[in-house]
């Protein structure tokens, strides 16, 4: 552990940063400035934050469940030495994403109007059963695996395991396919309608969890003092060998979503503010040539080399490009059908483009503001739980009734 | 059952917006006006617990307020952004319908149209299928409403719409669009756009009852829903457009008629 002065300040800081955001939800809610771009970007920087910390909490449970259901322990037993670990960080990352979209949402007093008048045919009200589901059967995950250190019966229940860990890989696959079906039926973003966008976002989330799980379980034992050469080896071996499969996938949904978008205009018009507009560095340099090309050749080098520390520095590349591309695919779609011409009044219209453009998308700081309180929660929860709980193989439960 | 639809006849207009004048006068702050949908002051329950006087809840005040002090910044420079700057502020207040004016092409080869941007109250509506609340319904005879006292403010149906038709209300803080004067047409009375309109541009009726004059026209032109050029998405859209003949204004071609039949004469004469 470190020295409880820097667990301290990390905990100062992040209560002041929660504190900051606090101080900001009434400028967020109320002034003008909040409200004036929310018919015009309706889904703005907090739906693509959510919708990261989704992929990352969804994508963290898919590499669960090569241990959990497909039984595959990895070199040196890895995966049963962090298996809780990754259990915890997918259960907590949930609450940014939700703490996000509840934010966002400009009527949270109407809330129980989700529950009171339920939708059956909207991929929304279908968000908040799924990720309730999601979230039980991990909570349920994570408290089998931690009583089952002191409880022999449990232990050896292998079909009890087996039955947990397929009903949360269910969970996981149904929420990430109703959220891309949330943006792949908006009819009114030509850039996400489609059925593409599940499976892009289930390869986003494959990458981005592994990422986010390797950097995560490194610090946490770092932090402890336990990164043993056993632990490395098994990174290098196992979470390279995802990202050599992952990122070839995951360059495939983009050439697709490329193509695709080519043959219709509409949609076209967002790849052409990725490809030659404001996103362009950030589409072409980060996500393509950092995100695809660097990544996927520093994990081939680090994966032959053997090299620990590539593969942890290849861990960050991809999370911070994960956020990037997730925020520009998203984003650019919403300005793609401000801007598009369909050829001017001689050929046809769009009406978004008479009513809006040009428009400037620029963010106001309540909204960073909320970002910032959601992840320093996020923050503050996950280190907690790595402190009180009981995540390490063997390790029997002390503080909780519960797991006792 | 009715099912009701719009016909705009975009030749006849003038551009005088009193369609939108009608609309703000007919429904912003009327007590006529969706009574059963009157919605709780917003955040009430946020507020409470946040501590923050209702007071502080923007009314229209606050937004005309707005727009002096956005507009004044350019006064003395610019007094046409000035306005320009004033009417945006006080616009977002109330867009249930607006009329563009679009001009486009160079000279000699001017395009011109009046677009009218209005719900198209769609058979298929996108946003009544994405609400996950069902604040988005649509009525038995068609008519797609809004009730703000569920609507969470999600954005869902502002991204499935393809005809820019919703926007947040301002002073609900929930969505908002044209309700076709629901209030109105179930008192048997047209919609205050139609009723206003000068040059009889916007027609209202019934399009299952063969004699009436939207069926009429839906019928006997080439009336296309969605926007003047037709629907973007098959939404089975409900305001029909009455395709204009003179948009298009080739000043060249005109002038080469006109010498055409100028020889004409001369050589007859």
């Amino acid at each position: 552990m470190p020295s409880k002065l820097l667990l301290y300040a990390w905990y100062g800081v992040l209560i002041l940063l929660v504190i900051s955001g606090i101080y900001y939800l009434h400028a967020y809610y109320y002034e003008y400035e909040a409200w004036e771009t929310k018919d015009i970007i309706p889904w703005g920087l907090l739906v693509p934050s959510y919708v990261y910390f989704a992929l990352a909490s969804t994508g963290s449970s898919i590499i669960n469940s090569l241990y959990t259901v497909f039984g595959y322990k990895g070199p040196n037993e890895g995966f049963e030495k962090i298996i809780k670990h990754g259990v915890w960080f997918s259960l907590i990352t949930i609450i940014p994403a939700w703490t996000m979209i509840i934010l966002d949402l400009g009527r949270p007093d109407h809330f129980l109007s989700m529950l009171t008048s339920f939708n059956i045919v909207s991929r929304i009200a279908w968000m908040g059963v799924l990720y309730s589901f999601f979230f039980l059967m991990l909570l349920i995950e994570l408290v089998y695996f931690i009583r089952s250190e002191v409880n022999e019966k449990l232990k050896h229940w292998k079909a009890l395991e087996l039955a947990i860990a397929i009903l949360v890989l269910f969970a996981t696959i149904a929420v990430h396919s109703n959220l891309g079906e949330v943006f792949g039926s908006s009819t009114g973003v030509p850039a996400w309608y489609g059925p593409h966008v599940g499976a892009y976002f289930i390869a986003s989330a494959v990458l981005i969890g592994s990422a986010w799980q390797l950097f995560f379980v490194s610090i946490v034992y770092k932090a402890k003092g336990g990164l043993s050469e056993n632990l490395k080896e098994f990174f290098v071996k196992v979470y390279n060998k995802i990202f050599i499969i992952g990122i070839p996938v995951l360059a495939f949904f983009v050439i697709w979503n490329l193509i695709v978008a080519y043959y219709y205009p509409p949609a076209w018009e967002a790849y052409k503010h990725l490809l030659y507009g404001e996103f362009s560095k950030e589409f072409i340099i980060v996500e393509v040539i950092i995100g695809l090309i660097v990544t996927f050749i520093v994990a081939v080098y680090s994966y032959i080399k053997k090299n620990f520390l590539l593969t942890f520095i290849n861990s960050i590349i991809l999370i911070i490009v994960g956020y990037i591309s997730k925020f520009d695919f998203i984003i650019s779609g919403e300005i793609a059908r401000l801007s598009f011409n369909y050829g001017g009044l001689t050929n046809n219209l769009n009406p978004y483009y008479v009513r809006f453009w040009p428009f400037d998308y620029d963010i106001g700081l309540p909204e960073k503001m909320m970002l910032v309180l959601a992840v320093s929660i996020w923050l503050i929860l996950l280190t907690l739980g790595e402190q009180i709980l009981p995540l390490e193989r063997g390790e029997k439960p002390k503080k909780l009734f519960v797991f006792k | 059952m009715a099912r009701y639809a719009m016909v705009i006849d975009i030749d006849r207009c003038l551009g005088c917006q009193a369609c939108v004048a009608a609309c703000i006068a007919e429904n912003l702050n009327s007590d006529a006006s969706e009574l059963e949908f009157q919605p709780k002051q917003p955040f009430s329950v946020l507020s409470g617990l946040l501590g923050i006087p209702k007071e502080q809840v923007p009314p229209a005040e606050y937004f005309v307020k707005k727009a002096v002090e956005e507009s004044d910044k350019y006064i003395d420079v610019d007094p046409e952004k000035a306005k320009t700057v004033a009417q945006e502020v006080v616009s977002k207040l109330w867009t249930r319908t607006e009329v563009f004016r679009i001009v486009g092409g160079k000279y000699p080869h001017v395009e011109l149209m009046l677009y009218h941007r209005i719900c198209q109250h769609c058979d298929n509506a996108p946003c009544v299928t994405v609400c996950p609340t069902h604040a988005s319904f649509q009525r038995e005879d068609g008519i797609v409403l809004v009730d703000p006292n569920k609507c969470i403010l999600c954005g869902s149906c502002v991204t499935a719409c393809p005809y820019a038709a919703r926007q947040v209300n301002l002073l609900t803080k929930t969505i908002d669009k044209c309700t076709f004067c629901a209030h109105r047409v179930d008192k048997g009375l047209l919609p205050a756009c139609v009723e206003t309109c000068p040059a009889h541009v916007r027609i209202f009726g019934d399009l299952d009852d063969p004699n009436s004059e939207v069926s009429q026209i839906v019928k006997r032109h080439k009336a296309v829903p969605g926007t003047p050029h037709g629907p973007i998405r098959h939404t089975a859209a409900r305001v029909y457009y009455l395709p204009s003949s003179n948009y298009i204004v080739d000043v060249e071609k005109v002038e080469e008629e006109k010498e055409k039949e100028a020889k004409l004469m001369t050589d007859q004469s």
